[in-house]
């Protein structure tokens, strides 16, 4: 249940840039639209349970390579697909210019993104950038 | 026809849940006492959620080391301590398994766990100042995963250092890797170590589940300070497929009974309900995905 704190997240981050639309169009229904662009990274976690379930990635060469594989180009292809569906999303729902789409789309991916990788790893992202620029 | 598939998609992950559920067997725990000593199997490299990519909530990362018939861990997050309290709490409230306090200090060029300690241990100081902060607070101080790129010791820090992860995930799949590790638990007297570093289960696949590898303790008393006394004395045995470290005394006690080692090289016993359900759940979770209308719906 703690990993809800991700889709609220990205609820708040997409309130935060939507702020102007809320008379237009009921919250509820802008949020269920807007979860369409979950349906890439549910394609790609079924993968991985699949690649769990079947092969032993840390002890087999192969089943590692598979695994990596996925984990490399299965989530660039899901980041990609679901950036298509949110980038139809501000343009469809919300009405937005390609550019005013693009933006808003920037904005609300750097608020949710930003505070979810700082909940999951922030004193080790911070070590390993400061150990890199040293 | 989406929804008789809508339908059929919960049908299948409800049956994978319930036959997961019911099929899971845990693993093993024979309770080993050799030589007057108890043996306790134990995992020193344990992170959990949040703050380390660890995908377990520290009270589920309790759960699953003893489904994993772990008799000791020490959680051990990135650069703070305040998340192993928050599960040596709450393993407290169920008395197992025993949960020591520890920090993975993740610097530069070494990443050094400091098991039993009290306080977060600053990471911007070389290793032989970070040990000694070890030591002050009373803890044990073990290198992790020294591979090349992690083994910025100098001789004042291997004097110091109390123990070495010897057994690592990364070295069962990479045999450079573990002639990295086997060479720097060579270059001075160390406990011997082997952890699991479990980070976020399926998502790391250089790691993999937690007690993959295993350290078995020899202790006196089944109490935090009876541990940290074994490791600070040496008396630990650790396994891989073809070696075993440790303390010639131990290994000798470990290899006349025999159990050990067969305990620590069996795993879990197969469990074809458990990948029944597996396959069941991802057919499950696909059909749901794709019913859903979030993979290539157009907006209306």
């Amino acid at each position: 249940m703690y990993w809800s704190f991700v889709p609220l997240i990205e609820i708040a981050a997409l309130a935060a840039v939507c702020w102007s639309n809320r008379e237009n169009i009921p919250f509820p229904k802008l949020i269920d639209s807007f979860f369409r662009g979950y349906g890439p990274w549910l394609l790609w976690l079924a993968g991985m349970c699949a690649i769990w379930a079947l092969l032993s990635p840390p002890a087999k060469s192969f089943d590692w390579t598979v695994c990596i594989l996925w984990l490399g180009a299965g989530g660039t292809l899901a980041i990609a697909w679901s950036v298509y569906i949110d980038f139809s999303f501000f343009r469809s729902v919300l009405r937005r210019s390609r550019a005013g789409a693009a933006r808003e789309l920037a904005l609300q991916r750097l608020f949710a993104w930003s505070l979810i990788m700082a909940i999951i790893a922030a004193p080790t992202i911070w070590s390993e950038i400061t150990g890199r620029l040293w | 026809m989406v929804r008789i598939l809508r339908w059929a998609a919960w049908c299948l992950l409800f049956v994978s849940i319930g036959i997961g559920t019911i099929s899971d067997r845990p693993r093993q725990n024979p309770q080993l006492m050799l030589g007057g000593y108890h043996v306790l199997a134990a995992d020193f490299h344990i992170h959990s959620f949040p703050l380390s990519w660890g995908v377990l909530s520290p009270w589920d990362t309790v759960m699953e080391a003893r489904r994993q018939a772990l008799d000791v861990i020490a959680m051990t997050p990135h650069n703070h301590t305040w998340v192993a309290k928050v599960g040596q709490w709450s393993a407290r409230l169920s008395g197992n398994p025993i949960v020591i306090v520890g920090e993975e200090i993740h610097s530069i060029g070494y990443h050094l766990l400091a098991v039993g300690i009290r306080n977060s241990i600053a990471w911007r100081q070389p290793a032989s100042k970070a040990i000694d902060e070890v030591h002050r607070q009373g803890g044990v101080a073990i290198a992790a995963h020294p591979i090349a790129s992690y083994a910025a010791y100098d001789a004042e820090a291997m004097r110091k250092l109390d123990a070495a992860e010897v057994v690592h995930p990364v070295g069962l799949r990479n045999e450079a890797f573990a002639d990295q590790l086997r060479q720097f638990f060579r270059r001075t007297r160390l406990t011997a170590i082997g952890d699991s570093d479990y980070h976020i289960g399926p998502l790391s696949p250089q790691l993999g589940e937690m007690g993959l590898c295993r350290t078995y303790v020899f202790v006196h008393e089944r109490t935090e300070e009876g541990i940290l006394d074994a490791l600070r004395k040496g008396r630990t045995v650790v396994y891989d497929r073809e070696h075993v470290y440790g303390d010639p005394a131990m290994i000798q006690l470990a290899d006349e009974n025999g159990r050990l080692r067969k305990l620590a090289l069996s795993g879990r016993e197969p469990n074809f309900a458990g990948l029944f359900s597996g396959i069941v759940g991802v057919f499950g979770l696909l059909a749901w995905t794709l019913t859903s209308g979030g993979v290539w719906r157009r907006f209306d």
